[in-house]
């Protein structure tokens, strides 16, 4: 391409034509200048036409110049990690080397094999996939590929995102939305009142409207826009009360003046300029005292037979591309409106140079001083006309004009050759922040829209985005929102004198809006689109209606009006007057559809924050951390900890290593990390009386120095937790959770103690870091352990299990515990945290004389298992009882506690519930999986499958040299003995035979009856 | 077996619930009658808090029973499992759990998440007032999201806007 750029104006806009900026867009290489958005850039090179439409791939051009463009949606970056879909070529600036491709269409954005859906488009109508849907299930699979291969906005980013983004919380006094007018004048009145304000405009720079106007004809306090734009700017920036954000959106109105920002930090800035101290993005948490949103209005196309050509672009948008970025993107230019500002537009356009061959209003009665201007600028003028039809393919070529007689068009059509055609169907506030609030709507008849009726929350609407449109008001009522707003929020506020207007623009005048304008085709070969990005057309909405799904939120899920990407934001006004004709209604009587957050799209990068790789959750870490990285160890996570799991050799496969591990524990001696444990520090004189309300256990006569084990359950009689808790002195008790319920534990433990037993003196702390924990257990642990301490003898003889000591290694405190979750002779010795790898290493140093193995989670709960013992959320899931686990014997009868009278309820003290069992598969080698589910009978019946309970645990047993099974089975207990079998997904089911949980006793007992 | 003491998380005693909520003006306008943040939490002890400090600890007023061992298994099956479910005022447990880990109580409007009053354990619900739901559909008449909450009616007025 060549860098004339034919479409460029000779002066004007703000862009800096000193520089030159290459980019590409679909492999051809352009030319713009520094300021220029990709659509600017594009039109001034003469394309218009930039990408295709989800459902037909029908082209699509520019229609507008801001966030509010429907179907202009580029691929931006070739990046495969750094890549945006569905981005808005008008608002994406340019920078050098930016690469940009058109989206839905393959090969090329002009030979495209998608299109053939156009030419199916009679097949495709409203409701088509709820159809597809509903009827049989061989049309889904039949369109189903070919619907995906076809369908799809761009494609996301195929690895890891490369970028930083960042999220700031605020607060302020006042929060305005928009820089245009009537935001500049809101925050220069709560700014010089002294609040707290942030200031959020949307585009790269402050001015909003202001930017969009001939600078030669306004002038404002006598100076022309631009500079009076940088004199508010630099009064606000003078204000240390005050940030300016700009390339940021408002995006979501959450409840209670939440207000999330999205701020596009170095997105306009090529690659290698991005500064690496900043972020891609940030989002602004915003808490405001008070809201003011000077949002703008947003323009609304025409809805006419063949509207929807590239070259077919927004009045308001032309004139933001003319004085904004210095583009005429048409030379033979014609213009349809309904309301006054499209001659204001048509006027601007001539004045530029354009050759404006024609107005077209479908209003009668025309303001005299339009039709003098038009007809001085050599224009020629249809009123009461209205349009019946475009041509051009991948541009508009021509526009054919009939005059209407009431609702219907007549007389002959007039063809007029033009390169744009500019429609200006009325200006609808832009409230979508407004109903996010949960603000109500209400609709003005005087300009057939819906603007902002009664605040929820403490914010207020003004300007064009209240419903103002002359520039006078939208001044005004700027100046009077910030004042309020910064008043509200305990500000005194002297407002600032609005500036002398010279050259403002009026309103839209009257206006007469036609749902669909009138023409002589047929209407079921009308092709005249209200959703030009979801390609909905007038006949969908009519065939909606017509079906029944008349109301707005059925017929916008019914046609997708209103569901792509932009939400419909110039679409949505237009489709609910075709709505409210087809159904014979006004348009408040219909109402409207739900504004939602976000505004528009924003990245996921934004959201997550600097929550993702190692910061998306806390991962806690033991003190013995690092020798488990160092050692090779797999880890899992457990709760918000990483435990080591296993400990493969090189070579060795994790299953073995498990084995191994396994197998030393009960052979000679392991030691697991057991600092992960939950522990509580109970203290104070009633700490006895609150464990014995809180465990199913008695605990009265624990004495000091002895360990007990208990059970937590819910008021519900379900148990929540379990865990051993040493006596320390009368009042003071040291209780351990499991790794992932100590959270939980400690908040309900507290939730007691504040609103149910205040009268108990009792106090909490949890110590969980406080203490390492290594746990040794084997054979040999009593001799290694006595080996460690100072001051320990650990011979069983002596030291009893379940009771404690202090003691000291190499001069450091430790607790010992004589205490066992493999049912192995094993100690738990914990030592305050700093020490924790010191204690590790002194335990593998002087444990490797007795061949000692760390072993990992999955080898603990592997021994545990064989000796029987359950895992808290693995044999229990909250709907199992003491009981049930075999437990019973654990529950006293003498007091109450968490839990107790729900164990008499008539459903949980039933014989027949599903109780803790063990399994032994027939075939030894076999290892059932665990969630299986257990049936009685050898084959499965028809579903529903009779089922009597599901494996909680399943292992190979490296010390009963077989697998190892429990299982919670329906009356499991009065089923010792018996053949079930457990069904599993390819094969028949797998018998097995219940037993008790204690394998090892089994084993034990077996052996003695062989040998005695 | 011996009694417990009723704890705090009952309402004191005289106290009855369902007497304590005024039903709102519909005209008052939002915002001045000391309405609290949803996402700023006032806790009685720390003060204003983000919401994610806090954990929620469902219906308040709830005393745990102390005479469970002579109550019938409906009786007790209400206190462990029935809760109210209002669209409107709700007497509510919040913890302050990444905070002081003190327990407090809080009234909130289901309908519109308005915090309308905190108050500490042991405590009497204050008198609030609430815009309570209005319509036949059961939508608060402003707030509340709803369809039938979305546009003004043609005799409902207007207000806080800079309108002309
Ligand atoms: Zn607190």
């Amino acid at each position: 391409m060549s860098k004339t750029q034919p479409y460029r104006l000779p002066k004007g806009g703000r862009i800096d034509r000193g520089r030159t900026i290459s980019f590409s867009f679909g492999g051809w290489a352009f030319h713009g200048h520094p300021g220029d958005t990709l659509a600017s850039a594009l039109l001034a090179n003469g394309q218009h036409m930039v990408a295709r439409s989800f459902k037909y791939h029908r082209p699509r051009g520019i229609l507008g110049a801001g966030s509010e463009d429907p179907a202009a949606l580029v691929q931006i970056g070739d990046d495969a990690n750094r890549t945006d879909p569905n981005t808005r070529a008008s608002e994406q600036e340019i920078y050098d080397s930016l690469i940009a491709r058109a989206q839905n269409c393959w090969p090329t954005l002009t030979y495209d094999v998608g299109a053939m859906n156009d030419l199916i488009a009679p097949f495709v109508p409203a409701g088509f996939y709820y159809k597809t849907f509903k009827g049989p299930l061989g049309n889904w699979m039949w369109f189903e590929p070919f619907i995906r291969a076809a369908a799809g906005l761009g494609h996301a980013p195929s690895g890891p995102d490369p970028d930083r983004y960042e999220a700031v919380n605020r607060h302020c006094d006042v929060l305005v939305v928009g820089g245009g007018p009537t935001g500049l004048m809101a925050a220069l009145a709560a700014g010089r009142a002294g609040a707290r304000v942030i200031l959020a405009e949307e585009t790269a720079e402050l001015g909003g409207a202001l930017l969009s106007r001939d600078p030669e004809a306004l002038r404002l306090n006598d100076a022309a826009p631009v500079e009076w734009i940088a004199g508010v700017r630099a009064e606000l920036e003078a204000r240390d009360e005050v940030t300016i954000l700009t390339r940021t959106t408002a995006f979501g109105y959450y409840s209670h003046n939440f207000v999330g920002l999205w701020e596009r930090v170095t997105d306009h800035l090529p690659e290698a300029e991005r500064p690496r101290r900043l972020p891609r993005q940030r989002l602004w948490r915003v808490r405001a005292k008070e809201v003011v949103l000077a949002t703008g209005a947003v323009e609304r196309p025409l809805v006419f037979h063949q509207n929807d050509r590239p070259g077919i672009m927004l009045a308001g948008a032309v004139r933001t591309y003319m004085h904004r970025y210095g583009v005429l993107p048409g030379k033979r230019i014609v213009v349809a409106t309904n309301n006054d500002s499209g001659w204001d537009a048509a006027l601007d356009m001539a004045q530029a140079g354009g050759e404006v061959v024609a107005v077209i209003d479908l209003r009668a009665d025309i303001a005299p001083r339009h039709l003098a201007e038009a007809s001085q600028a050599g224009i020629a003028i249809h009123a009461n006309a209205t349009i019946v039809g475009t041509e051009g393919r991948h541009r508009i070529r021509g526009v054919s004009v009939r005059a209407m007689s009431g609702a219907a068009a007549s007389g002959r059509p007039v063809e007029i050759a033009c390169d744009l055609l500019a429609v200006a169907g009325g200006w609808t506030p832009n409230a979508a922040l407004f109903s996010q609030s949960r603000g109500k709507l209400r609709y003005d008849g005087a300009i057939e829209a819906f603007r902002p009726g009664r605040s929820w929350q403490n914010e207020r609407s003004a300007g064009a985005a209240n419903g103002a449109f002359a520039m006078a008001d939208c001044f005004s009522e700027g100046v009077r929102a910030g004042a309020q707003a910064a008043t509200a929020a305990g500000f005194d506020a002297s407002p600032p004198p609005a500036p002398r207007i010279v050259g403002g623009q009026a309103g839209q005048g009257s206006i007469r809006v036609v749902p669909e304008l009138p023409s002589h085709v047929a209407p079921h070969r009308t092709r005249a689109f209200v959703d030009l990005q979801d390609d909905v057309t007038t006949k969908d909405l009519r065939l909606a209606v017509k079906e029944g799904y008349s109301s707005v939120e059925h017929a916008k899920r019914y046609t997708t009006a209103g569901m792509g990407t932009d939400q419909g934001k110039v679409a949505n006004l237009n489709t609910f007057g075709l709505l409210a004709s087809a159904r014979g209604e006004s348009v408040p009587a219909i109402g409207t559809t739900t504004y939602r957050q976000p505004y528009k799209p924003v990245t996921i990068g934004a959201i997550a924050g600097q929550h993702a790789g190692d910061h998306f959750a806390p991962r806690r870490t033991t003190p013995m951390h690092d020798w488990h990285k160092r050692q090779g160890a797999i880890f899992e996570p457990v709760g918000e900890w990483l435990r080591a799991r296993a400990y493969p050799k090189q070579g060795e496969s994790f299953e073995d290593a498990v084995q191994r591990e396994s197998k030393a524990a009960r052979t000679a001696i392991g030691v697991l990390d057991a600092s992960t444990l939950g522990k509580i520090d109970v203290r104070g004189p009633d700490a006895r009386t609150f464990l014995n309300r809180v465990y199913t256990n008695a605990w009265m006569k624990l004495a000091p120095g002895r360990c007990r084990y208990g059970l937590m359950l819910g008021e519900d009689g379900m148990v929540v937790d379990d865990g051993v808790t040493a006596c320390i002195a009368d009042d003071h008790f040291h209780m351990t959770t499991t790794t992932g319920g100590a959270a939980g534990v400690l908040s309900t433990l507290e939730d007691y103690l504040q609103t149910e037993w205040p009268d108990l003196k009792v106090y909490l702390t949890t110590v969980t870091e406080q203490w390492a924990v290594a746990a040794v257990c084997g054979p040999q642990s009593a001799r290694l352990v006595s080996e460690l301490c100072d001051d320990l003898d650990a011979d069983p003889a002596g030291f009893e299990f379940m009771t404690w000591r202090d003691a000291h290694i190499g001069g450091v405190p430790v607790r010992v515990f004589s205490i066992s979750f493999t049912g192995e002779l094993s100690y738990e010795i914990n030592i305050p945290a700093t020490y924790g790898l010191w204690l590790w290493e002194q335990v593998l140093e002087k444990g490797a004389l007795h061949g000692i193995t760390p072993y990992g989670t999955e080898a603990m709960h592997l021994l545990r298992a064989e000796k029987g013992f359950i895992i808290v959320g693995q044999e229990t899931d909250g709907t199992v009882t003491p009981d049930d686990l075999g437990l019973g014997g654990m529950v006293k009868k003498s007091a109450d506690f968490i839990g107790r009278r729900s164990l008499s309820r008539s459903d949980t003290a039933r014989t027949d519930r599903k109780q803790l069992v063990g399994l032994l598969t027939d075939d030894p080698n076999v290892v059932l999986m665990e969630g299986a589910h257990v049936i009685e009978t050898a084959a499965e019946s028809a579903p529903p499958v009779p089922m009597l309970g599901h494996v909680t645990s399943s292992y190979f047993s490296p010390n009963l040299d077989r697998s190892i099974a429990m299982a919670l089975v329906k009356s499991g207990r009065s089923r010792m003995g018996d053949k079930l079998f457990v069904s599993r997904r390819d094969g028949a089911p797998i018998p097995v035979t219940v037993s008790g949980t204690d394998f090892l006793a089994a084993k034990d007992s077996a052996t003695e009856a062989k040998n005695g | 077996m011996p009694r417990l003491d009723p704890g705090i998380r009952s309402v004191p005693a005289g106290f009855r619930m369902d007497r304590r909520i005024k039903s709102g003006d519909d005209d008052i306008k939002c915002g001045n009658w000391g309405r609290q943040e949803m996402f700023l939490i006032r806790c009685p002890w720390c003060g204003e808090r983000d919401v994610s400090d806090f954990s929620y600890g469902g219906e308040a007023h709830i005393a745990r029973p102390t005479d469970s061992e002579t109550m019938s298994d409906s009786a007790w099956a209400e206190f462990v499992f029935l809760r109210s479910n209002p669209k409107g005022v709700h007497a509510e447990r919040w913890n302050h759990q990444a905070g002081c880990r003190r327990w407090f109580n809080i009234l909130r409007n289901t309908a519109t998440d308005d915090i309308l009053a905190v108050y500490k354990m042991g405590e009497s619900p204050p008198e609030v007032t609430a815009n309570l739901p209005a319509t036949p559909s059961g939508e608060a008449a402003i707030g509340s999201g709803n369809d039938a909450a979305k546009i003004l009616g043609p005799d409902e007025t207007g207000g806080a806007t800079a309108g002309k």
